[in-house]
Order: C-alpha cells, then structure tokens, then sequence
C-alpha cells in the first residue's frame, strides 16, 4: 500500500518537475532587466537597448565566447517590420577559472547592448512595441542554470532624446566596451604556441598585464598562461596555440592593465597573420647557440680562464683520470651555472617581466658587480693574491688545482665570466629562445653552455690534444699575468656601462669599489679582517648607485641675467659650484636636487642661475669676491619683488634652504 | 651534483608544462582502466576490436538533463549498444563536487531514467577526464576497435539547455557512427563540445 502511494507520489513529483523544465526557466541567480536609452525613437535613427545583468554573488554571466565550458547570453527580438537589431555588444569579458578549465564572463553587473535600427518611415505619434526573449546560462562554483526572461516595453515614435534615469547606465556600460585598438597587431602560430605581436613603442605607457579573449573557438587554450615580452617596440603576449586555426584574421579583445591605472582597458584587435619573427627552427638555434658559446671562449672575459686552466693540465702531468675528472666536472659547473641563469630570467619572465638577453646588463648593480668580480680575477691573474685558508679548495682553481671542486668552481667562473659577453650567432639563439616554452629556452641556454665547456672538455678527455699544447715554463708565469689584462679591460667596459646608466658618479663609485677591493687584498694578506672589512665595504658600497636625481632647472650665471630678472621682480636663486669641490656637489644632492627643495622653487617661480667655476672663469671670480668671497661654494638668494641679498650658509639642508626661500626660516 | 642537475631540468620543465593535451582525432585513444559502479575493473583495452562511445556526464547539470529528460540519450545508448558498440558512461566529478555519486547511487540513476550504457566508471579523481582533455558534460568521444580515436567533442549542434532543441539538432554523434558504419570517413571529428564544465 505504501509502496503505491510512494510510487503515485514519486511520478506526481517527477510530472510536475517535468512541467517545470518546459521552456520557461525563470531568474532566480540574475536580476535581468531591459532598457531603453531613449524615452522615444526617431526615425531612421538607430538606438541603444541595454541588457542589464546582475548575477548574484559568487555566480556569473558568459561572454560571446564562454570559453571551455558554459554559454553565452542570446536575445530574440519581436520587432514590427522594418526593425533591424544588431548584434550584442558585450563589455570587456574577465576570466573566470574553474580547476583546469577557463571561462571568460562576468561576475558582477554588466550591460549588453544592442543597436536597433527603425525605419525612416514612421509615423509621429506611433507607439512600436518591442519584445525581447532572453536565454543564458549562470554559474556558480558548483552549479550551472539556464535562464530566461521576457521583456515587453513600448517606446513613442517622436524626438528620440535620451531617457534621463538610464544617463548613467547607459554611459558605464559603453564605458565597458572594448574600444578599438589604435596599434597594428598581427600573430604568429608555430611550434604549438601562439603569440600576438603589438607594435607599442618603448615609450608607451608600461603595460604590466595582458590577457586576449579571443571570439572563435581553437585559436588558443583558454586555461594556458599567457606570457608578456618585449621586443624592441613590440609587445609580444604569447600562450599555448589551440586546435582549429583557421587562417585568416583572429580577432579577439585584448585587455591590457598600464601602470599606475587601477582598471583594464579592452581592445578590439583584428589580427593578421603576421612574418614569423625568428625564421628559425629549434634545431639551427641549437646549432648557433652550440657555435656561440665555442666562440665566447675567445672573448677576452672567457679566454685567460679556459687557457689557464688548459695549461694547468699540461702542467700536471699525465694523469688520465684526473684530467677526465677535470673536464666533466668544469662542464658539469659550466652547465649548472646556464642553467642557474636560464631558471631566474624564464622564472622573471613567467612573472611577466620583458625581458631578452642582456637584461642582466640593464640593471645597474649587476654590471657592476661582474666588473668588480672581473677586476678580482685580473688581480688574481696579476699574481697580488692567491686564494688561501678556507678557501683552498675553491681557490688555486686557476692554476694549481685539479681535483673535482675547483674544476666545478672554474666552470662557474667562465659562465659568470661569460655573462657580460656576447658572441656572433648567441644574439641570434637567444632572442629565439626567450619566444619560447620553458623547456625549449633552456635546451638553448644548456646547449650555449655545452658549447662553451667543449674545448676545455676535450684538451681533458682526449690526451693527444693535450700533447699540442706547448710545454710548460717559466714563460707560463708571464703569461698569467698578461691574460690580467683583457679581463681589466673588460671591467672597464663595465665601468663605462655604468656610467651609461648611473652617470659619472656610478661610474666613479665602481672603480671606487674596484679600489677598495685591490685594497682589501693587498691587506688581506697580513690582516685577513681587515681585508674582510674593507671587501664587504666594496660590495657594500654598490648600495649607492642610485638613479641620478634630476637638477634643478637653471640658465647659466651672468651678472646682466640677475639684473634682468630683479627688475622683473622675480625671486632669483644664485650659486656657484665647481666639479672637484665636494662640499658643492655634497649640498646640491642633499639639498638643491631634494624633491622638496624642488618643490618649493617652482611654487614660487624662483629663477635659478648657476655659475660653474670648474674652469677659470673671471667673471665668477669677481662676483665671489664682491660678496667678499675667494672659493666656492656660494649661494645668494634675492627674495621676489626686491629687497636683499640673502647669502646661505655653507653647508645646506633642505629645510634651511626652504626656509629662505619661503622667507619664513632664518 | 648531477642530481641537482637533473632537478633543475625538471623544474624547468613544469614551468610550461601545457595546460594538458587534448588527444588528437587519428592518434591512438589514451588507456584507462578504472573502476564501474558495480566495483568492477573497466580498461580501455578489454574492447579492443569493437567501437566504444565515451559519455561525460553529470547526472545534475542542465546540459546533460536535456538529453535525458527528453530520452534522447538513452534512446541513442539503445539504439548504439543494440549494434554491438560500447557505450561507456563517464563521471569524472570530484568528491563533494556537482555529480559525484557512489556506485549504487549511479546504479539507482541508471535504473530511474532508463539509460543503457554498458557500463558506468567512476572517474573521481579526474585522471580519465583530464587524459581525454574532458571539459563539459556532456563531452563525447568515439574510439574505433584499433583504439584510434575518431571523433571528439559535442553531442549535437545546438548549444543549449532547452530538452526542445534535440529534436532540431543535428546529433554528431549519430551522423559518426552512421558514416564509420557505412566505411565512410567521419566529416566532422571535431567538434565544439557544450555543457556545464567537468567539476575536477
């Protein structure tokens, strides 16, 4: 009995569970509503229909492509004859990932608008019912449910003036849209992967984050990350390829985010297929960094290392096994090392940092540093010190030692040595590698590496070519030394890098360093703390290269300019200076270049005169004895609108020179 | 040392390990073997020699809903397995995700809608669905007796959750078996696949 009543029940429930899936799903996750942004229509004159869609928290709405999974929203329009509505306009999807897979849509209040076009032929006074049929999917973490709704509103045919209650909808929502991109874009699909090409000069504003929606399916893996690079004046964003692509334009939106804007900016991009840039295959990258890294054993920062160490071999003798030891394990601490430098620039670079080779080269710090490790070296070849103590296992490597730890320690060395140099074929290998997958860019840069580990691993293994090396000497002490100098010289190179990039001071702070360092190992010797001290002292001292402040803005000093702007009635900010007077230099980075200082004298539109006596000049020599002065530095300050010279002390802090220019210090 | 360096090459190697491969049509179809929902051991390999029809499914997504309640699915299971080809159901839902059941339960679901599948496999950890690069339910894939994979993706052309739409829709898969029937070649293999997203 029960058993029936549980079975009419059981079919009661599944009937009208039934009924309830017919068409009609409802809206239960979606607040739906459809506006007009005119309060009539004109005619002839198309007009804007906004589908406002607010999911409820935590659920979200599809874009025009759902991605892996899901649905986007369709509309059914009932209009009278003659109406042509257009397609949806959707705002600038975000990603919605769910585990392995990825959507694109929206999990907070969008519009879509559509544009709707009437006749010219309407007549005044017509009232047009419009009816609309909604379906899309909303999704939450867990579920999916399909829903709909029914719109009908009737608009008046008359002036077609905006309805004022949708002003503010209907602005955020063409806020929303993607705007068309103002930069040629083309792509490239090879190897699997699929990467979009910007032409975005340098100087453009910087994008930190990119993302591209694409509109047809199979273009790209919707859950892949996409990689952001940089190539000259070309923005690259490149992720894995999908299945199906047609060839043709891809078009798709781009969602950039710039520094120092809180909010992404969609583009719609139409991307022709583009030149492949590197015309190059895996292999013949292979083949040149293989080359590159033979010849980088020619440069003069690689070449003292690998023919000192070849010549220690000579020297020791005969022993098979140790010689073989040697050369594996140099190339074991060459190959390390490649691959230590290929982990931190593709783990930058997964981080979205831009970068090619020779990014190491564009922070200041690490050129300065391989100029003082390159300089220790040179010293070392010199002869002025070898490595003792503690360090005799990782010292001596150069010329005396021949067990596993200093054959890896020399391999290390020549790859960090190596680092600063670039040979003919490694540009070439190298650009192509950083367009690549992880794996792909590092079988390059172990390969460069492998390339530049050969010759040494071969006057190892193989004794006959051992026997072609000349005998050893005397001659080999003399040697030594010479090989010290291409690596001076190529510190110097560094130096002068530095100077590019931090001004002569950065320059002169790293042969500064280089100093201390020649210091400390002449010291070292007899005080190893002392020489401890002043080494930390030199790296210590690298801290200080910082960006070169800007100067404030002055004309050059003349007697007639002083004259012309007091009687103007302008305040006038007068100082002299000098290159190698350090109390000059000392106040201008301390006070004029404060940010403050700066501050003050554009807000009070202060005229600045600078009279540069490194040279003789006679005119600044009167005027410093005028003010009863024989040297520098010197500073005057005539406040506005007339009235005395103030002459400031020689020492300046900001807020003194604040204080007399705003008038209110002593 | 050399461990260190075999590390560092592995740890390379899963900086872009991608997404993960979708298998493609007219290479061989990934093994699997896993458990059906009446506790037996289900492989790939024990249908070598006949055709076999992958189904996704979610028993409470939407998408899936719409084949069944208007008995599309069960009617294209029948008339599939009357011919002698595999029909495998598949639940790659993870535990406590949309879906997920136990053997009995999807025994009982079986039973109440009258589906056919020759067997249904439990997949909770998401190692079948994520070989076959499984991203909806439904998502289909058809395997000939060599174990090539011939066809992958939707189960009909009309994207949507209306029980309406089967009977205008053209069903990929039916055309597929109808063309691998009749020696032809299947023109559409690949296809967009629909439906609530696989819960991993």
């Amino acid at each position: 009995m029960i058993r029936l009543w549980t079975g009419i029940l059981l079919a009661l429930i599944m009937f009208w569970a039934g009924a309830a899936r017919a068409q009609d799903f409802g809206a239960t996750h979606t607040k739906v509503t459809l506006q007009a942004e005119g309060i009539s229509i004109a005619p002839g004159k198309p007009f804007l229909m906004a589908l406002h869609m607010v999911p409820e928290a935590g659920w979200h709405t599809y874009w025009q492509n759902p991605g892996d999974s899901g649905l986007s929203t369709h509309i059914e329009w009932t209009l009278p004859d003659g109406f042509k509505a257009g397609e949806i306009r959707y705002p600038t999807p975000h990603k919605v990932p769910f585990g392995p897979l990825m959507n694109y849509g929206y999990g907070t209040a969008n519009s879509l608008l559509v544009e709707i076009t009437p006749p010219a032929d309407l007549a005044q006074g017509t009232v047009i019912p419009i009816g609309a049929t909604v379906n899309w999917l909303v999704c939450d973490d867990e579920i999916c449910v399909p829903e709909d709704a029914r719109f009908s509103l009737e608009l008046a045919v008359a002036s077609g003036a905006a309805n004022g209650d949708y002003t503010i909808l209907f602005a955020d929502a063409k806020e929303a849209l993607p705007i068309a991109a103002p930069w040629p874009v083309s792509y490239v699909r090879e190897g699997g992967r699929f990467t979009l090409s910007l032409d975005l000069p340098a100087g453009a504003a910087l994008v930190k984050e990119a993302w591209f929606y694409p509109h047809a399916d199979g273009v790209i893996l919707y859950a892949a990350k996409q990689t952001l690079s940089r190539e000259g004046d070309r923005l690259l964003l490149s992720m894995d390829a999908g299945e199906n692509l047609q060839g043709g334009l891809v078009t798709g939106v781009l969602s950039l985010k710039v520094d120092g804007s809180p909010h992404e900016q969609g583009f719609l991009i139409s991307a022709g297929k583009g030149v492949v840039v590197q015309d190059m295959g895996f292999l013949l990258a292979l083949g040149f960094a293989f080359l590159g890294g033979l010849i980088l054993n020619l440069m003069p920062c690689v070449f003292p290392v690998l023919s000192l160490k070849a010549l220690s071999l000579a020297k020791s003798g005969g022993d098979e096994r140790h010689a073989r030891q040697s050369g594996i394990y140099y190339t074991l601490g060459v190959l390390l090392s490649f691959g230590a430098i290929a982990a931190v620039l593709l783990g930058l670079r997964a981080a979205g940092a831009e970068l090619g080779w020779g990014y190491q080269l564009q922070t200041p710090w690490v050129v300065a540093l391989l100029a003082l490790v390159i300089f220790t070296v040179g010293l070392n070849l010199m002869g002025l010190f070898e490595f003792g103590g503690r360090f005799v296992g990782i010292g001596d490597h150069l010329t005396h030692g021949q067990g596993r730890l200093p054959a890896l320690a020399t391999g290390v060395l020549a790859a960090v040595v190596a680092t600063p140099c670039t040979a003919p074929f490694m540009a070439t290998a190298l650009g192509y590698a950083f367009t690549q997958s992880a794996p792909v860019a590092a079988m390059i840069f172990l390969t460069l590496g492998f390339g530049l580990a050969l010759p040494f691993l071969l006057i190892a293994m193989v004794p006959s070519l051992r026997g072609w090396l000349p005998r050893p000497g005397a001659w080999m002490e003399s040697f030594r030394q010479f090989l010290a100098f291409p690596m001076f010289f190529t510190a110097l190179w560094l130096i002068w890098v530095v100077g590019i990039q931090r001004g002569l001071n950065g320059a002169v702070l790293v042969m500064g360093a280089c100093g201390l360092i020649a210091f400390a190992v002449w010291a070292g010797r007899k005080w190893r703390i002392v020489g401890a001290g002043l080494l930390l002292m030199a790296f210590y001292s690298l801290t200080y290269l910082e960006e070169p402040q800007a100067a404030p803005e002055y004309e050059d000093f003349s007697v007639e300019k002083v004259a012309e702007f007091r009687a103007k009635g302008d305040g006038v900010f007068v100082y002299f200076t000098a290159s190698w007077c350090i109390t000059c230099k000392v106040n201008e980075h301390i006070a004029l270049e404060n940010d403050r200082v700066q501050a003050v004298f554009q807000d009070q539109d202060i005229r600045i005169l600078r009279g540069d006596w490194t040279n003789r000049d006679g005119r600044i020599t009167r005027e410093l004895a005028r003010h009863g002065r024989s040297g520098v530095p010197l500073y005057i300050f005539y406040p506005k609108g007339g009235g005395d010279a103030m002459i400031l002390p020689q020492i300046l802090t900001p807020d003194i020179v604040i204080g007399i220019l705003t008038g209110e210090g002593k | 040392m050399k461990h260190i360096l075999s590390l560092s090459i592995v740890v390379l190697f899963t900086l872009n390990i991608p997404v993960w491969a979708s298998p493609e049509v007219g290479a061989a179809a990934p093994a699997f073997s896993a458990m059906d929902s009446h506790g037996n051991i289900v492989s790939l390999g024990d249908y070598a020699g006949k055709t076999v029809v992958l189904e996704w499914t979610n028993h409470q997504c939407p998408f899936v809903r719409k084949h069944y309640d208007s008995d599309n699915m069960q009617s294209l299971q029948k008339d599939t397995t009357g011919k002698g080809i595999v029909w495998l159901s598949i639940i790659s839902s993870a535990p406590g995700k949309q879906g997920h059941v136990s053997g009995e339960e999807a025994n009982s679901i079986v039973e109440k809608r009258g589906s056919a599948p020759s067997a249904v496999i439990l997949d909770g950890q998401g190692d079948i669905g994520r070989a076959y690069a499984a991203k909806t339910t439904p998502h289909m894939y058809i395997i000939n007796g060599e174990g090539t994979l011939l066809y992958k993706g939707a189960i009909d052309d009309t994207p949507s959750a209306r029980p309406a739409d089967v009977k205008i829709a053209k069903n990929y898969v039916r055309v597929a078996l109808a063309s691998l029937a009749a020696g032809e070649d299947i023109a559409e293999n690949s296809t967009r696949p629909y439906g609530c997203s696989v819960k991993y």
